[in-house]
């Protein structure tokens, strides 16, 4: 097989291709354009494309990571939608939890509801909470409220009624009413969006499903089309939330608010093949980047994931999700001093526009990127192989500047950002692993992103991790990771039943429709049967209480079993567990997976010792100042290389520092490891 | 003196410290106050009790530890204190807010001495006393409101104190769900000791010192520059309790703020005294109020530590219900708190321009009910805090329906009220009209409405029923809307409510409204494609836009 990856990010479009039988893997990056996501795409896959020799018939998949969604998301442009709700019930996502975003501040900005108040219509039905009726929908207040939303041009209705995960009826009916008046209209019930028990995130999730599919609907088709022009005709799949991809049908219609974190997701499953061939399955995964660091952390090689995430307006989304921790801590970095003379780095970053001020496109502040060139990490000749160059002279300025705020010299003021950016970094990983319980000694940490891999080494000793993997791409970690996600569907359906009384009977009929749903997606997919793998869990809580545990189990298991699992579970997760309270069990999940070809890159020969390409003056803390330090090329290095620090090894797309008393070896593949030398703690 | 990227990385450390305690705490707690609701906070002391650092879940906790651990540490002079030891205590009249907010301080050791403490406190759903859940408007003392700890040792040298435990357990509601919260107590402050004993053997006590010291005092010669920048200046306000939750009179809060130089004098002279009910706000309480109200008017986004509080003098005359004698109970404190924070925050917004904020919701209403679990059959409790509006600032509109200030907790969730309680929520809405008129109008108050199902005992309260309490406006802006609470008998009988303990039966309901926030600006001057929108999406009748923000009754007719 060979497989296209393309992950568009806010300022470039990064393409690779991948030959399954010769490991052959080439690389382009080239501008995004925002108004036109697709002409950056097409562009990036002709430069792949002519880099590689391959041509578009060669090809037999394009995998996408798209950031569409999210930065609809962002900044709050989505589709005009209206919403058919419960009576009594249309204020309920824009009430929301009742919390504030923001604690301290008294004067914050509204964020936008998805609908307009006046566009969320109230119609008479209720249905209990055991999903009886107690009064029956108005269906001529349907009919109206339709009539008024055809009226005012919707684009998507989401139809949110109360207690609909136990009774859909009144949504159905609805629906029907919606499609007879409005055909064409997308309309998205809530039952099916999130069978969630809860209104607030059911309701909200559902209206930004609603809202993105009218946007999701035409990029994709208009992407599709335009690989067609260029002549593919091969499956395009898209990159979802929780690190698996679907085709494009798939990531329409009900799926669109799963593409909400489609670009970060290849970011965390880049690495874990790679790392797994070399022994690590435990990893914290950190992409450092321009503006921030995404932390994502991988458990016997499985990327950690969660069902709710919050958008950066405080909104909560529930859907299967990766955990993924962001923090305001990147190369553009801003480093400040605060009315009382203390130090700090970001959140607030100098971006790509005016960027750090050794770019010299008009930033003028000190930046994390700034401190690395001072200290004769990153090299003043430049970076991305020489198309950017570094002015050293503008990095020490500005480093200055702020050092005279502190009465600080030059390099205590630039190892100074660092050690604070650093700090910030190693304090976000360690809350993220106390979360749930990790102990990070035995993880590894993928640095990846064009900053990670100057970081990794002293987070690694900070953190006490076993060691430090670099992919060969560690700047093409999310280009990667798409082509070694599988197609993934995750299906629910709310079952609601007592644990110590449980209707076995309505687990065993919703397993088996869960199963069977799986199975028909799949087909429909085009997985072969060889490659479909389905897993069963089920979610429990005691009851009182609001979150629950999610238990894997065999289908049609002995339910005692799973109850007792569940005690077991929740010991684990949260440090106690109540046998003998009572449990409810609420949620039947079915996980379908299709694999592809796993990447498998092409060996390194052994060759001969790494010779350095130079020399420069590196500042390290274990030093104590500035070390003469040699300077290689990542392309160079042979398998089983093994270069001791002080060293800096530079490639396109980031640069890996090596402190003394680390040593990095180019392991199986040209992945490199860095880890302490023995003897050295 | 220490270099400043020490000092910030020691403190990036700190905090990290804090956090991954929180976390700990969070994900071993058994209670929803503690893991949804996020009523509770980890800090980290200096030897002689200031803090260092301090988490931020819930606002009204905001350095409220501080005030512990002195008083720990004086009760216990002559006590020995060894390494493996724990202290609990919730005693309000010492350096404590209320007795469900129950605090672990656990000693840091180094060669033999005390060189800092990791404490936390959580809010526990009931530690005895009176009334489900411990708070009660109608208390008439401390010894209404459960079990006080006098910091106490709740393990002795890595052993827990058994005697504690069982009496806890005996005096308690719900046991289990104790426990299990102290547990987690005790794990985040065993994490905070731990981790504390790493950094002290990378850096070295007396560095750590240094860099404390510095830390502090770069807190304080924040806040210092800070109110430098403003005028100096002199403002009073005043602020009321509807009454004193038995019926009594409303209940004065006279707050005296004076900006001086670099520092900031707050006085409560003129205050009512203490009231016979348990809405008094204890003396820690009371400065944590403050605490928040200055944080939130000149620094939202720093650092908070003992620094930052330093360049604050305060006045809490004793015998007051913002410093009640012992034995005055004090469960509800959070009302008074509320009141506190808003008063503040309307004699700072005199003197310090910046400010340019109207009063925000400090109702609170709020409703406990006990009943039995629809499918079990069980003794469930029931319940629900519901916000309301924020001032509106210039440049923008208050906040619809949110907890204010203090407060940041959740609403219940109709779909889980009607699942484990006998109570169904038939509505949830905005209250158009309800947020203070402005050219930035006040945020909305909501309006919920409860069927009961079942007999229960209900326990109702709320504050700011009164017009003439009610969030206030600024410059010309309009005052919110009260709050009411209507009980409305299955015999369609009605009747008005402050705060009331009341059975309840099948079919009838309690109607909430909520507050709406004060206006801010004038509200003919409101932009008229806000006024549209408001008019469009309901939030505010015809009416108000004719004849408040002064549109032409056609455009207004217009959709």
């Amino acid at each position: 097989m060979r497989r296209i990856g393309v992950d568009t990010g806010g300022t470039f479009t990064d393409c690779v291709l991948l030959d399954d039988e010769s490991g052959q893997f080439t690389v382009a990056k080239v501008p995004s354009q925002p108004t036109n996501p697709a002409a950056a795409i097409i562009n990036g896959i002709r430069s792949v494309l002519a880099a590689s020799g391959f041509g578009p018939g060669d090809i037999d998949s394009v995998v996408h990571g798209t950031t569409i969604a999210t930065n609809a998301v962002i900044t709050e442009d989505m589709a005009r939608i209206g919403m058919i709700t419960t009576q009594g019930c249309r204020d309920v996502v824009e009430i929301g939890t009742q919390r504030r975003p923001l604690l301290y501040y008294l004067n914050q900005k509204q964020s936008l509801c998805v609908a307009p108040r006046e566009l969320r219509i109230e119609v008479p039905g209720r249905i209990a909470y055991d999903g009886s009726e107690i009064e029956p929908l108005g269906a001529d207040q349907v009919r109206d409220a339709v009539a008024r939303l055809a009226e005012a041009e919707v684009q998507a209705i989401a139809v949110c009624g109360l207690f609909s995960i136990a009774n859909g009826k009144h949504e159905q009916a609805i629906r029907e009413i919606c499609n007879e008046a409005m055909p064409g209209t997308y309309v998205a019930c809530s039952a099916d969006i999130s069978p969630e028990v809860r209104e607030y995130p059911r309701f909200i999730t559902t209206a930004i499903n609603a809202a993105l599919e009218p946007l999701l609907v035409p990029y994709l088709e208009n992407l599709e089309r335009a690989l067609t022009a260029e002549n593919f005709h091969c499956a395009l799949y898209i990159m979802k939330s929780n690190g698996g991809v679907a085709t494009t049908t798939r990531s329409m219609g009900e799926n669109a608010h799963h593409l909400v974190l489609s670009g970060p997701a290849g970011g965390v499953v880049g690495g874990i093949h790679a790392s797994a061939s070399i022994g690590y399955t435990n990893l914290v995964t950190l992409d450092i980047g321009g503006t921030s660091a995404d932390i994502g952390i991988v458990i016997d090689g499985k990327p950690r994931t969660r069902t709710e995430m919050g958008l950066p307006n405080g909104v909560p989304l529930f859907l299967s999700n990766l955990e993924i921790e962001t923090i305001g801590a990147g190369g553009g970095s801003i480093a400040w001093a605060d009315e009382g003379g203390a130090l700090h780095v970001g959140p607030h970053s100098a971006g790509a526009d005016p960027g750090p001020a050794c770019y010299e496109t008009g930033g003028t502040e000190a930046t994390l990127t700034d401190a690395q060139v001072v200290l004769g990490r990153l090299n003043p000749e430049g970076i991305l192989g020489g198309r950017m160059k570094l002015s050293h002279e503008a990095a020490a300025r500005a480093v200055e500047g702020l050092g005279r705020k502190l009465a600080l010299e030059i390099e205590d003021t630039a190892k100074g950002i660092v050690a604070v950016a650093e700090a910030n970094m190693a304090g976000a990983i360690r809350q993220t692993a106390a979360r749930n319980g990790d102990d990070l000694r035995e993880f590894a940490l993928l640095a990846a992103g064009g900053a990670g891999p100057l970081n990794g080494a002293s987070l690694m000793r900070m953190l006490g991790m076993r060691a430090v993997v670099v992919t060969p791409y560690p700047g093409l970690l999310s280009a990667g990771g798409l082509l070694n996600s599988s197609l993934r569907h995750d299906l629910a359906r709310p079952v609601l039943t007592w644990g110590e009384d449980p209707d076995a009977a309505l687990i065993e009929r919703t397993q088996e429709e869960l199963e069977a749903l799986a199975e028909k997606l799949l087909d429909e997919d085009g997985i072969a049967p060889e490659r479909r793998r389905c897993a069963f869990q089920l979610d429990l809580r005691y009851i009182g209480q609001e979150y629950t545990v999610s238990v894997a189990c065999r289908r049609n298991e002995e339910l005692e079993a799973i109850v007792d699992r569940f005690h077991e579970e929740h010991e684990k997760a949260y440090g106690h567990s109540a046998r003998g309270e009572p449990t409810e069990i609420v949620m039947a999940r079915a996980t379908a997976w299709g694999d592809f070809e796993r990447i498998r890159l092409a060996d390194l020969d052994a060759g001969r010792k790494p010779q350095a390409v130079g020399e420069r003056e590196v500042w390290f803390e274990e030093a104590l100042g500035y070390v003469t330090t040699a300077i290689y090329h990542r392309e160079a290095l042979a398998r089983e290389a093994r270069i001791a620090g002080p060293a800096v090894v530079e490639q396109l797309d980031t640069t890996i520092v090596i402190p003394p008393g680390a040593a990095a070896n180019v392991e199986r593949s040209g992945i490199l490891v860095i880890r302490e030398e023995s003897g050295h703690d | 003196m220490t270099d400043p990227v020490t000092t910030a990385v020691v403190g990036s450390v700190l905090n990290a410290i804090v956090g991954e305690m929180n976390e700990a705490l969070k994900r071993s707690s058994y209670s929803p106050i503690i893991r949804e609701m996020l009523d509770f906070s980890c800090a980290l002391f200096s030897s002689d009790g200031e803090t260092i650092a301090q988490d931020e879940n819930i606002p009204a906790l905001l350095g409220s530890m501080a005030y512990a651990l002195p008083a720990l540490l004086e009760d216990n002079a002559d006590e020995p204190i060894r390494p493996g030891d724990m202290f609990i205590g919730n005693n309000p009249y010492r350096g404590g807010t209320h007795t469900p907010d129950i605090h672990i301080f656990a000693p840091i050791f180094h060669e033999g001495t005390i060189v800092a403490w990791a404490g936390n406190l959580a809010h526990h759903t009931d530690v005895g006393g009176t009334n489900p859940g411990t708070e009660g408007f109608a208390n008439q003392s401390i010894f209404e409101e459960g079990v006080i700890y006098p910091y106490v040792k709740l393990m002795e040298q890595e052993r827990l104190n058994r005697t504690i435990l069982r009496i806890m357990e005996t005096n308690v509601r719900d046991p289990q769900t104790n426990l299990g919260d102290l547990r987690a107590q005790i794990a985040a402050a065993r994490l905070g000791v731990r981790r504390f004993g790493e950094l002290i053997d990378k850096y070295g006590t007396e560095r750590i010192g240094e860099v404390v010291r510095q830390r502090l005092s770069q807190g304080e010669a924040r806040i210092r520059r800070k109110l430098s920048d403003c005028p100096d200046g002199r403002a009073s306000a005043t602020g009321y309790l509807d009454n004193d939750g038995l019926g009594g009179p409303p209940q004065k809060i006279q707050v005296t703020v004076e900006v001086r130089g670099d520092e900031l004098h707050v006085d409560f002279t003129g205050t009512d005294p203490q009231m016979p009910g348990g809405m008094n706000c204890s003396h820690t309480a009371a400065l944590a109020a403050i605490i928040f109200g200055v944080k939130a008017v000149i620094d939202p986004d720093g650092e908070q530590t003992a620094g930052c509080v330093r360049p604050i003098r305060t006045n809490l005359p004793t015998g007051t219900l913002v410093n009640p004698d012992y034995p005055a109970a004090v469960s509800l404190r959070h009302l008074a708190s509320q009141r506190i924070t808003d008063t503040l925050i309307r004699a700072l917004s005199q003197i310090y321009p910046a400010v340019n904020v109207a009063g925000s919701f400090v109702g609170f209403s709020s409703l406990a009910a006990e009943g039995r679990d629809p499918h079990t059959g069980r003794t469930v409790v029931m319940a629900d805090d519901l916000g309301g509006g924020m001032g509106g600032y210039s440049g923008g509109d208050g906040l619809d329906t949110v907890d204010t200030y203090l407060g940041n907790v959740g609403i219940l969730p109709a779909e889980i009220c009607e699942r484990q309680y006998p109570i169904r929520i038939v509505s949830t809405e905005l209250m158009p009209d309800s947020g203070g008129a402005g050219e930035f109008r006040g945020g909305l108050g909501m309006r919920r409405v409860y069927e009961f199902l079942d007999h229960c005992d209900v326990v109702f309260y709320t504050e700011q029923t009164n017009p003439k309490y009610a969030p206030w406006g600024r410059e010309r802006g309009h005052v919110g809307e009260p709050a009411s609470l209507t009980l409305v008998r299955r015999d369609g009988d009605r009747r008005t409510i402050t705060k009331d303990r009341i059975l309840v039966d099948p079919g009838d309901r309690m109607v909430t409204i909520t507050g709406g926030g004060g206006g801010y600006g004038d509200p003919k001057r409101r932009r008229r494609d806000a006024v549209l929108r408001d008019l469009r999406e309901g939030k505010i009748s015809r009416e108000a836009a004719i004849e408040v923000y002064g549109m032409v009754p056609d455009q207004a007719a217009r959709r």
